[in-house]
């Protein structure tokens, strides 16, 4: 589903963020993404979502080569994909509602189904009574879970999570990981980044193991160590 | 596109200051456009009240009708000239009926005044204003003219009059019309930067480049229907007020009140005019600070 061949990734201040990295993530999968800060684990989604394009190799999502993409279709590729960024990215001005429907309205939904499959994320995710709040009245695992809604919202076969427990305590971050473990069995693949320990070794799913632009381990069932 | 209009409304609600700035600037424009377009049509009728009205005036010996065949002949001099619109002969009583008229109201007037110190008189008017020299020229050589009415001059120069405010119109409309679509350009371009983020988050998660052009086009195009009717509104409540005025002015010209159909037909020229220049505005702004 996901081939990651022979991947470079400079900067243009020179930084090298990923170096030669080749990876495959099959449809289904739950995989974490785990490494130190500036592993290159944020360039690893940015390259899947074509923000960035890579300096070397190729990048393959259901065997589409995505890597070098006109802009048109850079968008009809992030439409397939569901992403909960690292900086949450949410509108603060949007109710939490408004926030979630925007990646149906992307679509071109109509009123009533973004309203039907609003109200039936913001169920899944447990914020069904917060729709019609703002962010910032959110608490930390409300405002992931937000986050989550809106990068579910439009069923996408691909889900990566960027560092969603970063700042959640060790309770939320379980219930955030239930939540996205939840998706996964519903057939989304799920990349999740994290710095999480207890969470990584506690789900025994596969790890990617990044380090300086690097992957220094890929295990199935892996462990943080 | 309903709800990329709402995102538009949206938008208006979020940075009122900005809307209210864009559309009382806007507003001088059609404010200025429906002003300049009454002025022109109202000058137009005043022309041709002006042209169909005769032109020169032949004034006889008093109290003295001329004869059938005096008439004719001098019609028939002027009808040489293949340049005669309309000729007609004024005789004493029915210059007498006219004053009469015009008196009614006066019964000292009427009393002082008969057909007997009346002169009779032949009026004519011209194909083409610039032969009407000519006419005057054979009318004045006739034998028992005593004076001669001549409008030339009067229909020249409000030609030239007119001609120039029009072109003075048409200037300052053209700048204002510029002067909007700038104003509309600056103010979506502040919008823009001011949504940076917000864009740079709908990128993310997949909106197109139109999903995020829309609403800014459609706020300018929102911008423009809404000055331009608040314009036309001003300048008719304005031509409303001032219309028993402008008809004590205009005397026996008949422009006033102005039809409902053609302010109608104004209105919706003036709409036309202000999607256009709110939409090439927003759009030129999209384009430059869009672009990415």
């Amino acid at each position: 589903m996901i081939k990651f061949e022979k991947i470079s990734k400079r900067y243009k201040e020179g930084t090298l963020a990923l170096d030669n990295i080749s990876f495959f993530i099959n449809k289904g999968e739950f995989v974490f993404l785990i490494g130190p800060s500036g592993a290159g684990k944020t360039t690893v989604f940015r390259l899947l979502l074509a923000e960035v394009k890579p300096t070397k190799g190729k990048i393959f999502i259901n065997g589409e080569d995505i890597s070098h993409l006109s802009k048109k279709n850079i968008s009809l590729l992030r439409r397939q994909i569901g992403a909960a960024f690292q900086d949450f990215k949410l509108l603060f001005d949007r109710t939490v509602f408004e926030n979630v429907s925007l990646t149906l309205e992307i679509l071109g939904k109509k009123k009533e189904e973004i309203k039907q499959r609003v109200e039936e994320v913001l169920f899944l995710v447990g914020l069904k009574d917060k729709g019609n709040v703002f962010p910032v009245q959110l608490s930390g695992g409300e405002f992931q879970r937000a986050v989550i809604a809106r990068a579910i919202a439009s069923q996408p076969k691909i889900l990566f999570a960027d560092e969603p427990t970063g700042n959640l305590d060790p309770k939320t971050s379980l219930q955030i990981v239930d939540l996205l473990k939840q998706i996964n069995k519903g057939g989304t693949t799920v990349i999740m980044a994290t710095h999480n320990i207890e969470i990584v070794d506690l789900l025994k799913q596969r790890v990617i193991h990044l380090d300086k632009g690097k992957i220094i381990k890929d295990q199935q069932k892996g462990k943080y160590k | 596109m309903a709800g990329k209009f709402q995102t538009a409304l949206i938008q208006i609600r979020r940075s009122p200051y900005q809307a209210l700035a864009a559309i009382m600037i806007m507003f001088l424009t059609f404010f200025a456009l429906t002003g300049f377009t009454l002025i022109s049509l109202g000058s137009m009728a005043i022309i041709k009240y002006f042209e169909k009205a005769p032109q020169v005036i032949a004034f006889f010996e008093k109290g003295k009708d001329l004869t059938q065949d005096q008439i004719s002949s001098i019609k028939n001099k002027l009808d040489e000239t293949k340049q005669l619109a309309s000729f007609k002969y004024v005789s004493i009583y029915e210059a007498e009926a006219i004053y009469k008229e015009k008196n009614k109201s006066d019964p000292l007037l009427l009393e002082l005044v008969n057909y007997k110190i009346l002169p009779p008189s032949i009026e004519i008017s011209a194909v083409n204003i610039d032969t009407l020299s000519s006419l005057k020229n054979i009318l004045e050589s006739q034998p028992g003219v005593k004076d001669i009415a001549f409008y030339e001059d009067i229909v020249k120069s409000l030609s030239s009059w007119i001609k120039n405010i029009r072109i003075f119109g048409i200037g300052l409309i053209s700048y204002l019309l510029v002067q909007s679509v700038l104003i509309i350009l600056t103010i979506t371009g502040m919008k823009i930067l001011s949504r940076k983020e917000e864009i740079e988050i709908l990128r993310l998660i997949g909106a197109s480049n139109w999903f995020i052009r829309w609403p800014f086009i459609f706020e300018g195009a929102l911008y423009g229907v809404i000055s331009s009717f608040l314009g036309w509104g001003a300048a008719y409540l304005l031509l409303l007020y001032t219309t028993p005025v402008i008809i004590g002015w205009l005397g026996d010209v008949a422009l006033l009140p102005v039809p409902i159909w053609l302010m109608l037909l104004i209105l919706a020229a003036n709409l036309i005019i202000g999607i256009f220049v709110g939409t090439i505005g927003s759009l030129i702004a999209v384009h430059r600070f869009l672009r990415k």
